[in-house]
């Protein structure tokens, strides 16, 4: 069976722990594992959550922040052999009971920090078995069973899911997007074929846990014995101090880093020469914030990835070395081997030159954990299921994409995905609102979200404090504005286009 | 109590506060809008208008709670104050 080992996402780490037994495999928080103490780790995680079950779950989840032990449990969860479902700490407890119910979660491993996690899950309701090693937390225990260690990681099929993530749905409750190890195991063999990653290098780990973009951080250092560094929020503070102390390689990033690496001072010539590699994803890239992280990582190689989580962490890449773009913005490049790109126009007709980007191949998922969500994403065309990616492209005339914009209401907030349909049925819900419009405001570099809405006026910390029981922080809303009603436009409906007009020329 | 340098810059950071609004000794900051980020920048906001560096182990979730518990940090670090 050696054979399913290799197509295994967890395969990776099992090849860097072959060159570099030794070496320390993940650094976080002033802890440092090597790949033999993180390998023995998730063993022993896994093999204890097995004994304990009386049958195999659907899938288990892993709550895990960025502290130590969060690496192994998420390498425990795949070592299980079953779907894992990365799950966020930090996450409002009604949202991860959504996604625990949704993904079929029927146990979960938890890192050490994840006690109030817990405690909050519990009080929601969700009463599922939890490996939580430190002890003492409030649903059922399985105990870590010094006995129980796995020998080797539970072999998997290609077509087994290895991940399961989630997005933001329009329709107010978040998409689950289950991607198999076959999928990963095209990405990942792209990517070895592409880049030169070795031993010697160090990665830094920007992407949460439950952001895809966080695989490629994991799975390219792992898979070349590399050490994995956990960037804490205070390294902001001085990026090329961090970068310079922990000699980081490789760099990725949302570009919304950038801009803030800037503002802190960090963006000076050659501030941060030990970088041979600088990747950005998770929102457009502008050529002045490409061009100035350059100036500071002049050793390095900048490439733009895209890609949304249903292909696969990224299914685009361009490389990019200073020159002019469309619209200042640095370009996606081409589609990865093995896919077929079409572009759609706004009849739904093949267009040579300018449409909503379209994807087919290997790296799709093949469909969202309900099938309800597929409606409108998914078609067929020449025998090949494509995905509708709702962003529009526009083919240079040597065939490289340039990124245009959404053909939705889909925005990136600091590279986090959100629909604003999701967004105005949270605050509907907010007591006092009557109705609720979100729209996105350019901000830094990246968006941020205001709302307008209607109904009783709510003190604004009020109605903040309301949304994050049920949002993310980061897609909670900075601005809101109490209107007595909503303009509407000739059609007569809200009109949104105003709105979002207003709300850019009141912004500071 | 604060100095106006301190009142200005630490409102930049608190989107949910009503210009009109005083900010209090106890105002809780993370409920009207600070931030993990907003953290980090507020720090180099405020080191570079105190000319002081804060500490790494100041760098925790209850300096930067409320106003009080912030300002006794950054007054602390001023030279020939008395916090």
């Amino acid at each position: 069976m050696d054979d399913t080992v290799d197509l295994a996402l967890a395969g990776r780490f099992l090849r860097g722990l072959a060159k570099s037994a030794d070496r320390p495999a993940v650094r976080a928080g002033g802890t440092s594992l090597t790949y033999q103490e993180l390998h023995e780790r998730a063993l022993l995680l896994a093999g204890s959550l097995l004994a304990h079950l009386p049958s195999r779950p659907a899938a288990i989840g892993v709550l895990a922040g960025k502290g130590p032990s969060a690496y192994a449990s998420i390498l425990a969860g795949l070592y299980t052999g079953i779907t894992m479902v990365p799950l966020q700490p930090a996450f409002p407890a009604a949202r991860t009971r959504q996604m625990i119910e949704a993904a079929g979660v029927g146990a979960i491993i938890a890192d050490d920090d994840s006690l109030a996690a817990l405690t909050g899950l519990r009080e929601e309701g969700v009463d599922l078995p939890v490996l939580f090693a430190p002890g003492g937390q409030p649903q059922p225990a399985v105990p870590v069973a010094e006995g129980s260690a796995l020998a080797e990681p539970v072999a998997v099929r290609g077509e087994d899911t290895a991940y399961v993530l989630f997005t933001s749905g329009s329709t107010g409750r978040p998409k689950g997007v289950p991607v198999t190890h076959a999928n990963t195991h095209h990405y990942f063999g792209l990517l070895d074929e592409r880049y030169d990653f070795g031993p010697e290098d160090v990665f830094s780990q920007n992407f949460d846990l439950n952001f895809d973009c966080a695989m490629f951080d994991l799975f390219c250092a792992w898979g070349s014995g590399g050490t994995l560094v956990v960037a804490p929020p205070q390294a902001y503070r001085d990026m090329p101090r961090f970068i310079a102390d922990n000699g980081v390689s490789v760099w990725f990033s949302t570009p919304s880093a950038i801009a803030l690496v800037r503002r802190m001072g960090g963006l000076g010539p050659a501030t941060m020469p030990s970088l041979r590699w600088s990747f950005f994803a998770g929102e457009a890239l502008s050529c002045q914030d490409a061009g100035d992280w350059l100036a500071a990582a002049p050793q390095s190689t900048l490439e733009n990835l895209y890609g949304p989580t249903e292909l696969t962490i990224t299914v685009a890449v361009h490389r990019w070395a200073g020159e002019d773009a469309l619209n200042g913005m640095v370009p996606i490049g081409s589609v990865h081997g093995g896919h077929r790109a079409l572009l759609l126009d706004a009849d739904g007709d093949e267009s040579a030159i300018e449409g909503e980007l379209c994807i087919a191949g290997p790296q799709l998922t093949a469909g969202y954990l309900d099938a309800g969500d597929d409606v409108g994403r998914f078609f067929d065309r020449d025998g090949l299921r494509f995905y509708r990616t709702g962003d529009r492209v526009r083919r240079a005339d040597g065939g490289e994409l340039l990124y245009l914009g959404r053909g939705d209401a889909q925005v990136q907030v600091l590279g986090v995905r959100v629909e604003l349909a999701e967004v105005d049925a949270a605050v509907r819900d907010c007591p006092g609102v009557q109705d609720a419009v979100t729209v996105a405001v350019p901000a830094g570099g990246s968006v941020e979200l205001a709302v307008f809405y209607t109904g009783e006026e709510v003190p604004v910390a009020q109605l903040a404090r309301e949304l994050r029981k049920v949002l993310p922080v980061a897609i909670v809303p900075k601005r809101y504005r109490h209107l007595a009603e909503f303009p509407l436009n000739s059609n007569r409906k809200i009109d949104r286009k105003q709105l979002a007009l207003q709300a850019a020329t009141t912004s500071e | 109590m604060w100095d106006e340098t301190f009142e200005e810059t630490l409102r930049g950071f608190l989107p949910f506060l009503p210009p009109g609004e005083a900010l209090a000794e106890d105002t809780p900051l993370r409920e009207f809008g600070l931030d993990s980020l907003g953290t980090i920048e507020l720090l180099g906001r405020l080191e570079a208008a105190y000319d002081i560096r804060f500490l790494d182990d100041a760098l925790t979730l209850e300096t930067f709670e409320t106003p009080a518990v912030l300002w006794k940090t950054v007054s602390g670090l001023l030279p020939g104050v008395q916090a």
